[in-house]
């Protein structure tokens, strides 16, 4: 009961301006926290295909014309160079049934036709990371042979990946930046529809201090209300996602964590910010 | 214990409302304010109750030179003071209680002690049975006594009150009166501004007296 009048010295709570703010704050939690989170698994889904992808090569065997050696026996030198060499885990050539498969998108099912100049593919597996120089320069006798390591294309990807993770925690900050002006915007206007009270507080020796308290109190209340809301449903839409991840046999591990730390880092920035506000504004005061 | 020497007020970038304005209230003093309505008398008590710095001249309160003394240190001043507001200004999202406890709250007493001495006080001014209304169901002599209750609950060491007798009948006048005498025989010193001629007969004190801005005399001999 004390610890209710002295929340209400200002009757904060009264204000229509501050009446959605649990609710706006509730969203913008929600929001911050399905951001992150897919920031955190875009990134760790990156992660672990790049780390599959990256000690994957592609040599190619390419048709020549009559006169040059037969594509089987330049595909069988390839491998015999792939095989000796100590970077190299595996090296098998793709079959037929591969071949088609992949140009099916293309050429439609079916066995591919014999006169189509069709390029023997051999997939190759590195043991680690490395330089691939020496490998192509080992393929450089073999006619018609090119090495793909993949790299122009994984660049790419690697770098739509990294915009995506950076503007998913840019958006996190722009929904934290907007809370924090929503928050100034309503001390501001509390400041101003109750300035009689705020007024009559500084002149019976009220400090700065003890009326941006006041101020932060109903902030941190509301805030918390917010912050609540929007984690409960964060993490109930987080379960289902979850679930049905499982059941299409995608598994990322949720980072559970963003759930409650972000409704917690907006109460603390609600705090904060309103505090702050005040502090400023009141010290426009005689 | 608080003297102005040459003081000056203006609003913003508008005339001076107060020119040149020198005298000295002793500790333990009773004065009253007195001027036409627009001679100064509401901005000489903002410049008592520390609302505003003056705009030129010198204040010196309870020791300290008002002037330059730094923002932060105000507050421990204003609790010194009480302020007894023609439109008594009490809050009317607080009880009776909760109005008269403010400057407790604010000077950070203890919660216990604070109500204690709260309730003591509003019982002893017969406001004991109306401690958890709201200041808007009581009569204006009751807003008035709550409104004397909250400046002096903090003991201050000068009380000032802005035409406190304007909206009361002169047997309410003259108790207020009364009361104001037995604080300031507790040692209060005493301003109050009031256009009141019947009690300014009736209560010898002297007088500031205020006309277009200067001050002009003091029966008392203290003003310049």
């Amino acid at each position: 009961m004390k610890k209710q009048q002295r929340r209400t010295t200002i009757p904060l709570d009264r204000d229509a301006t501050g009446r959605f703010l649990p609710l706006i704050i509730g969203i913008m939690v929600l929001l911050a926290t399905l951001m992150l989170v897919g920031a955190v698994m875009l990134g760790e889904g990156l992660s672990n295909w790049r780390s599959g992808l990256d000690l994957k090569l592609t040599v190619q065997v390419m048709q020549l014309d009559e006169r040059a050696t037969p594509l089987a026996q330049r595909v069988e030198e390839s491998l015999a160079v792939l095989r000796a060499s100590p970077q190299v885990a595996t090296a098998e050539p793709l079959s037929g049934e591969d071949m088609s498969r992949l140009l099916a998108p293309w050429l439609g099912q079916g066995e591919l036709p014999a006169d189509l100049p069709v390029p023997a593919l051999i997939d190759v597996t590195l043991k680690q990371q490395g330089d691939i120089a020496v490998l192509q320069e080992s393929l450089k006798g073999i006619a018609g042979v090119s090495l793909d390591d993949h790299g122009s294309w994984l660049r790419d990807v690697r770098r739509l990946a990294q915009l995506s993770i950076i503007a998913a925690y840019s958006m996190v900050v722009l929904i934290a930046g907007a809370a924090a002006l929503i928050l100034i915007l309503l001390v501001r206007a509390g400041l101003n529809t109750h300035r009689d009270v705020v007024e009559l507080l500084h002149l019976v020796g009220a400090t700065d201090a003890f009326i941006a308290r006041q101020f932060q109190r109903h902030m941190l209340w509301v805030s918390t209300q917010g912050a609540v809301l929007g984690g409960v449903v964060a993490a109930i839409l987080l379960a289902i996602v979850s679930v049905l991840g499982q059941r299409i046999g995608y598994v990322s591990s949720i980072p559970w964590l963003a759930v409650p730390v972000i409704p917690l880092l907006f109460v603390l920035l609600a705090g904060m910010t309103s505090r702050r506000t005040a502090r400023r504004l009141l010290s426009e005061l005689p | 214990m608080i003297t102005f020497e040459s003081v000056g007020l203006r609003y913003g970038t508008g005339p001076e409302v107060l020119r040149d304005i020198t005298f000295t209230l002793d500790s333990g003093s009773f004065h009253f304010l007195t001027g036409a309505s627009g001679a100064g008398k509401s901005s000489l008590l903002r410049l008592l109750y520390l609302a505003h710095r003056p705009s030129r001249g010198l204040i010196t309160m309870f020791g300290q030179d008002i002037v330059s003394l730094p923002r932060d240190d105000l507050p421990a001043l204003r609790q010194q003071i009480g302020v007894v507001f023609q439109d008594f200004r009490l809050l009317d999202h607080l009880s009776v209680l909760d109005n008269v406890a403010l400057p407790l709250r604010a000077a950070g007493k203890p919660e216990g002690e604070a109500l204690a001495h709260v309730t003591e006080l509003l019982k002893w001014i017969g406001l004991g049975d109306v401690l958890h209304l709201r200041p808007t169901v009581l009569s204006g002599g009751q807003q008035q006594r709550v409104a004397i209750a909250r400046a002096v609950i903090a003991r201050p060491k000068l009380l000032l009150a802005d035409e406190p007798t304007g909206n009361v009948d002169n047997g309410i006048a003259l108790r207020l009166l009364y009361l104001f005498e037995e604080l300031n025989r507790l040692g209060t010193t005493i301003v109050i501004a009031t256009h009141n001629e019947s009690l300014l007969e009736r209560f010898k004190y002297p007088r500031l007296h205020l006309a277009d801005g200067h001050l002009m005399q003091s029966e008392a001999g203290e003003a310049a």
